[in-house]
């Protein structure tokens, strides 16, 4: 059941006004089964045993952890707790989704180099929805039980309720125990302005994947996958229109599930915040996917930088290089260097991770995580650079002109990352690139994908869009259409509403329903 | 030790980990007010004050504290214990 579907709307109205009829004590209950009821629209019931292993993993680990007591002796058993929640729910996440990719990366390896040996059969798993999500939610329930921040949940429906709230399930965000936890279960009023809000934020979210995603697919879905057949151009206009592609769809689905989610009066951490007026790819990230990257901040860079050998690397990087370093790279190896060093290889097992959790692929590895990792390091290291060529922009103008630039540079390097994240294979990523150089003016051009009615639409509803990201950077939008006279405010809705309603992309060639980000 | 020397030393750390010696930390100081103090140098920052007082920040303080005030009382209370 797609998020943009009636049946999900109708499971909504159901849901919520059962809520709201239901005694407070019993809401979170209800929630339960409207998650367990909506996981089980989206594949085969016995899926249903991972979501349920998994927070059983994460409940008993929990539970051994609060029991560990004080001590040094209680630290070994609670370390040993945590571990057993983490790999626990780690075990289940690569049997679903990382067993292709060892022998993908295997039947690869033997084709490149012409090896002598069978290729290995791919092995058909279905993997239930959300998984990466609420693993990646689970295990952070676990692992902030380990570091003191929260206490662990008694009961096990309740954990339960957590890993697979049924908004969020879908495609995150992904959740802190410690931050929704209590507004899971404390059964909330009916709110007539949250309500209100919550429908605005889904109609606003149908508006992003319909009528905006969803035409850009028709420009980029032809393309990738074919791109020897289109002129340079034509990939550059299609990889620069699969960023807005998956920011709409994304960000879009994002705000249909935070609108429900509001609506049961629970308010989910933000996802997104005007990704697009970054000044750099180290910003974007702070922008765009925010719980992920608060996530791996926090769970693996920071324990990273806290062990021992990560502590101790700067001084044995300069102990140990300086001496052997040529002439002035040895004077220059100083300790802001080896600081640099250490924090580097720590992003970089970072980033490979970011990656890896977009999916056992050698596209993703590069398209999603190192080479943002390399954007980054290019970004910091090289500023003395980029700081002499910042200069001469002096005065608004040049200031202005500056931070437009840099926008748009932030833009561009992300397209080329994406390009992998859209095409088949890491492969097919690199071909598409080297087809936008070398096509030239050989083959389609843009106007055989999209053109007239659809185009201006497209690009009307890019501009609405653009204004509206810009305008929150300012004031909350819906709070400033609240406080606008009835008629403007309904002006305001009824647009929308027949936007989502008469603009929406319903075509064959296009499911709705299927969101990009759906698939992790 | 007194809140003004945990304050002096602090300084120092701060001056060491952001290479500016005109920095001056007060308890109400953020992230905000120090233009190198993002989430990067955040944990190169808890490690170096970590150093420094000879104190052991848990992952809940490091992420949860939201000025250096927090991070003064967090110091003095293991200090006391």
């Amino acid at each position: 059941m797609g998020i943009t579907s009636l049946y999900y709307f109708c499971l909504l109205a159901v849901g919520i006004s059962i809520y709201y009829i239901i005694p407070k004590k019993c809401r979170w209950v209800w929630i339960l089964v409207l998650s367990v009821g909506y996981f089980l629209t989206t594949g085969s019931a016995l899926l249903l045993l991972f979501p349920v292993l998994q927070t059983g993993a994460a409940y008993l680990s929990g539970i051994g952890m609060d029991k560990a007591g004080d001590g040094e002796e209680a630290q070994n058993s609670k370390k040993g707790w945590m571990l057993t929640g983490v790999t626990g729910n780690l075990i289940c996440l690569v049997i679903c989704k990382y067993l292709n990719f060892g022998l993908y990366t295997y039947n690869g390896f033997i084709d490149l180099f012409n090896i002598d040996a069978q290729p290995l059969d791919i092995i058909r798993i279905a993997v239930p929805i959300g998984m990466s999500f609420y693993t990646l939610s689970l295990i952070g329930y676990v692992l902030d039980i380990y570091y003191g921040g929260i206490e662990a949940e008694r009961d096990p429906l309740r954990l339960l309720t957590y890993s697979m709230y049924f908004p969020a399930i879908v495609s995150g965000p992904i959740l802190r125990y410690g931050d929704i936890g209590k507004s899971l279960f404390e059964g909330h009023s009916y709110d007539h302005k949250q309500i209100t809000f919550g429908l605005q934020r889904i109609f606003w979210g149908c508006f992003k994947v319909l009528v905006i995603s969803s035409r850009l697919n028709g420009i980029t879905a032809p393309v990738f996958g074919n791109s020897g057949e289109y002129s340079s151009l034509t990939l550059m206009l299609a990889a620069l229109a699969f960023v807005m592609e998956l920011y709409t769809n994304f960000s879009g689905s994002i705000d249909i599930i935070m609108g429900a989610s509001e609506c049961l009066g629970i308010k989910l951490p933000e996802n997104f915040n005007s990704p697009f007026l970054s000044k750099s790819v180290q910003e974007f990230w702070r922008r765009w996917h925010i719980t992920l990257g608060d996530w791996v901040k926090v769970f693996i860079f920071y324990p990273l930088l806290r062990t021992e050998y990560f502590r101790e690397l700067p001084a044995r990087l300069k102990k140990g290089l300086s001496d052997k370093l040529p002439g002035r790279l040895s004077t220059g190896f100083s300790k802001k260097t080896a600081k640099t060093v250490t924090t580097f290889t720590a992003m970089f097992i970072l980033w490979l991770s970011v990656g890896l959790w977009h999916g056992g692929s050698w596209k993703y590895l590069v398209g999603s995580g190192i080479l943002h990792w390399f954007y980054i390091l290019l970004e910091e290291t090289g500023e003395p650079l980029w700081s002499k060529l910042r200069a001469p922009f002096k005065g608004r103008v040049g200031a202005f002109v500056l931070r437009v630039w840099q926008s748009v540079r932030t833009y561009l390097l992300i397209s080329i990352a994406f390009v992998f994240f859209n095409s088949g294979s890491l492969r097919a990523g690199f071909s598409m690139l080297a087809d936008m150089i070398a096509n030239g003016s050989e083959g389609m051009n843009a106007s055989a994908l999209i053109a007239g009615k659809d185009a201006v639409i497209l690009i009307f509803s890019l501009l609405i869009l653009s204004a509206v990201d810009l305008a929150h950077t300012l004031t909350d939008v819906r709070e400033w259409i609240a406080a606008r006279p009835l008629p403007v405010r309904w002006i305001i809705y009824y647009a929308l509403i027949f936007m989502v309603i008469l603009l929406g992309n319903y075509g064959p060639g296009y499911d709705a329903a299927e969101f990009i980000y759906r698939g992790f | 030790m007194t809140k003004e020397e945990l304050y002096e030393r602090l300084n120092e750390v701060f001056r060491d980990v952001f290479d500016d010696e005109d920095i001056v930390v007060t308890a109400t100081t953020t992230s905000d007010d120090i233009e190198d103090w993002d989430s990067l140098e955040h944990i190169n920052l808890v490690n170096a004050v970590e150093k420094e007082f000879g104190v052991k920040f848990t992952m809940a303080q490091v992420t949860g504290m939201k000025d250096v005030g927090e991070m003064v009382d967090i110091i003095l209370a293991t200090k006391n214990q």
